[in-house]
């Protein structure tokens, strides 16, 4: 990969799986991730794609067991995460990449206040008086829109949109190089959705920080995110540019979840993908897709499918597009 | 003239609290005509479940009227009531929690038939369950199986399986596919559809997701702190919205097309309580465009153009 200087984050070739008792659950089976500086990424899928695993290896907090990584690499920032101890890792966690999660009321502690919750990351990464640290924590309850009067509060005290923020500015208070935002929205109304959004791109361009947002919408993905990956069956079937993966959808899965929203307006039926995810402790062999895909062919069943390149960027891993004249159906 | 099926006078839901009265639904009206949808779109807290809960009078009405085929169903007594939920049925949001974890799928579907002993002869029963399956895409080797094995569709097609069972009139969908992923919300979407057609089935679909409510219903309902805001025909309502929060409640939608570039609005807050309300509108401190009358009274519901309904004080 060229530049290697330039990329905030690069994943590669990442198999990440857990050992239940079941079986072995195949959660990350081979994924790339290049994420330039300054740039926000998409990372798109339905449940059980592998998108939490993934965003979780970053942060080295996989629970093990029965979580195993079992292959690639992740250099954040150009350094090799996995060959660091327990003890670097935290001075990284929290300072050089932070996460928020779906679900504010479970990951904000319950008996400490606000501020406590806001300065223990402050305190953890930076040699500062406690004074500093509450005139920190004030700052930056005010930069997400919350008066810093309450950091004498309780996170119960706090609405959900009220609660995301607080988790938004214990993410960004140490300015990490990295924000990864798990569903971060999901829980909220549309308009309390719209005003976190809003939130976090404008911190977004301030903090000069690089982002993956992990969402299930297209719409989010759309309005917030420079390039998308879609995931499905834990691995990235389609990545490029926003305008590219939109307008000029390759994957057949990708497809398929376009066909799959409602369009305001648009009094189309819905066509829905068939079937249900892959049982990802026996995935199918070859392509993940192939047994929703109305594309599939013999071939699918064979191997795993290569990225196809369409242009720099763009490309979706799909062995159809070997025939030099095949194309979706489109939307 | 399409046949009316349930109307909505003047509805009242309050909540007794320690500091006071909890204004859930507040003198709200509205009707659904046969084999129509209806669709009741807000944010939590605005009044929309507690308006479904009512209509199936789970919960009992502080004030007004359900009339439902010509009858008023708040005067029924608990057996005619318990009749008349043959024929208006609910589907919830959260299939995991909303059927028995220890009921397998054909005890699950059975119990709705049994509760009205429709059926003396089992073979009889299990055709029509098997038939039901088949029509709501449930694999009939699903039919011994626990909710716990199965996925969140599919669990979802049992709790439409059961709505279904003793063939209702009136559905309440109740955030049928929030639970779901996109795929399969599609599936359900879908198959809710079609059955609509097949069986002349009305709905009212509480949700808050307005691309789904404006791909499913004929009128929609604009729902705020128990009150509704602005009721129109779908294209209607998303072409004119007239309200300043339909109007942002619209512009919130994320939507998934690059070449869209919409000037966002923005509300600011978030929703008061509703908590003894005072007397003015109920947006009023959140609006953009809040002027002096809107505090002086609370708006009334009027019909602004033909079909088109609005409790907007300046307009």
């Amino acid at each position: 990969m060229k530049n290697n200087k330039n990329l905030v984050l690069d994943v590669s070739n990442l198999e990440v799986e857990y050992r239940t008792q079941e079986g072995v659950v195949h959660a990350v089976n081979g994924v790339d991730i290049k994420l330039p500086r300054k740039s926000t990424l998409g990372l798109v899928g339905e449940t059980g794609a592998g998108k939490t695993t993934l965003a979780l290896s970053i942060m080295r907090l996989v629970p093990s067991p029965p979580g195993v990584i079992t292959g690639g690499s992740i250099l954040l920032d150009g350094q090799d995460i996995f060959s660091l101890k327990d003890k670097q890792m935290e001075k990284i966690r929290g300072k050089d990449v932070a996460m928020i999660f779906q679900d504010p009321m479970t990951s904000l502690n319950p008996i400490l206040t606000v501020g406590e919750q806001i300065s223990e990351v402050i305190r953890l990464h930076e040699n500062v008086s406690q004074k500093q640290a509450e005139a920190r924590v004030k700052e930056m309850l005010e930069l997400v829109g919350i008066d810093g009067e309450r950091m004498n509060e309780y996170p119960h005290q706090f609405s959900g949109g009220m609660q995301q923020r607080v988790m938004i500015a214990i993410g960004l208070v140490c300015n990490p190089k990295l924000l990864i935002a798990d569903e971060p929205t999901t829980a909220l109304d549309v308009t309390i959705q719209a005003q976190v959004l809003d939130l976090m791109r404008g911190l977004k361009d301030e903090f000069d920080m690089s982002m993956i947002m992990i969402t299930h919408s297209l719409g989010i993905v759309a309005e917030v995110c420079d390039y998308v990956s879609v995931m499905y069956g834990g691995r990235i079937v389609e990545y490029g540019s926003v305008r590219d993966v939109f307008k000029n959808t390759k994957h057949p899965y990708t497809e398929g979840l376009f066909n799959s929203i409602p369009i305001i307006n648009a009094a189309k039926r819905l066509e829905p993908i068939p079937g249900l995810m892959p049982d990802p402790i026996e995935l199918p062999t070859g392509c993940v897709f192939w047994p929703r895909c109305s594309y599939a062919i013999e071939e699918c069943k064979k191997d795993v499918p290569q990225p196809k390149y369409f242009n720099d960027t763009h490309y979706a891993s799909c062995i159809r597009y070997e025939e030099p004249d095949f194309k979706l159906k489109g939307r | 003239m399409a046949e009316e099926l349930l109307r909505i006078e003047n509805l009242k839901k309050y909540f007794k609290t320690k500091r006071g009265l909890l204004h859930a639904v507040d003198n709200i009206s509205f009707s659904i005509e046969k084999g129509k949808t209806l669709g009741l779109v807000g944010e939590s807290g605005c009044g929309k479940s507690t308006t479904g809960l009512l209509i199936l009078r789970l919960i009992e009405p502080t004030d007004g009227k359900i009339i439902f085929n010509g009858n008023d169903i708040n005067k029924f007594n608990n057996k005619e009531m318990r009749e008349a939920r043959r024929d208006i049925q609910i589907i919830f949001q959260d299939p995991f929690s909303s059927i028995n974890p220890r009921k397998s799928v054909i005890e699950l579907i059975q119990e709705p038939l049994r509760w009205f002993k429709v059926y003396k002869d089992k073979t009889e029963e299990n055709k029509y369950i098997y038939g039901l399956m088949d029509k709501v895409g449930l694999a009939r080797n699903l039919v011994n199986r626990y909710p716990h094995e199965l996925d969140g569709g599919r669990r979802q097609r049992i709790g439409v399986a059961r709505a279904l069972a003793l063939k209702p009139e009136l559905i309440v969908c109740d955030e049928p596919v929030s639970a779901l992923d996109v795929s399969i919300q599609a599936q359900i979407l879908n198959l809710l559809e079609d059955l609509q057609g097949e069986m002349d089935l009305t709905y009212l679909f509480i949700t808050h997701d307005l691309a789904v409510v404006n791909h499913f219903s004929d009128d929609i309902a604009v729902m705020y702190l128990g009150k509704i805001v602005e009721k129109a025909p779908a294209t209607e309502l998303f072409k004119n919205p007239l309200h300043p929060y339909t109007e942002a409640l619209l512009s919130a939608i994320p939507i998934p097309d690059v070449d869209i570039n919409k000037e966002r609005i923005l509300i600011k807050g978030e929703i008061s309580s509703p908590i003894e309300p005072p007397n003015e509108c109920r947006f009023a401190n959140r609006c953009n465009y809040v002027q002096d009358i809107c505090r002086q009274q609370e708006p009334e519901l009027r019909e602004v153009s033909p079909g088109h309904f609005l409790s907007y004080a300046v307009k």
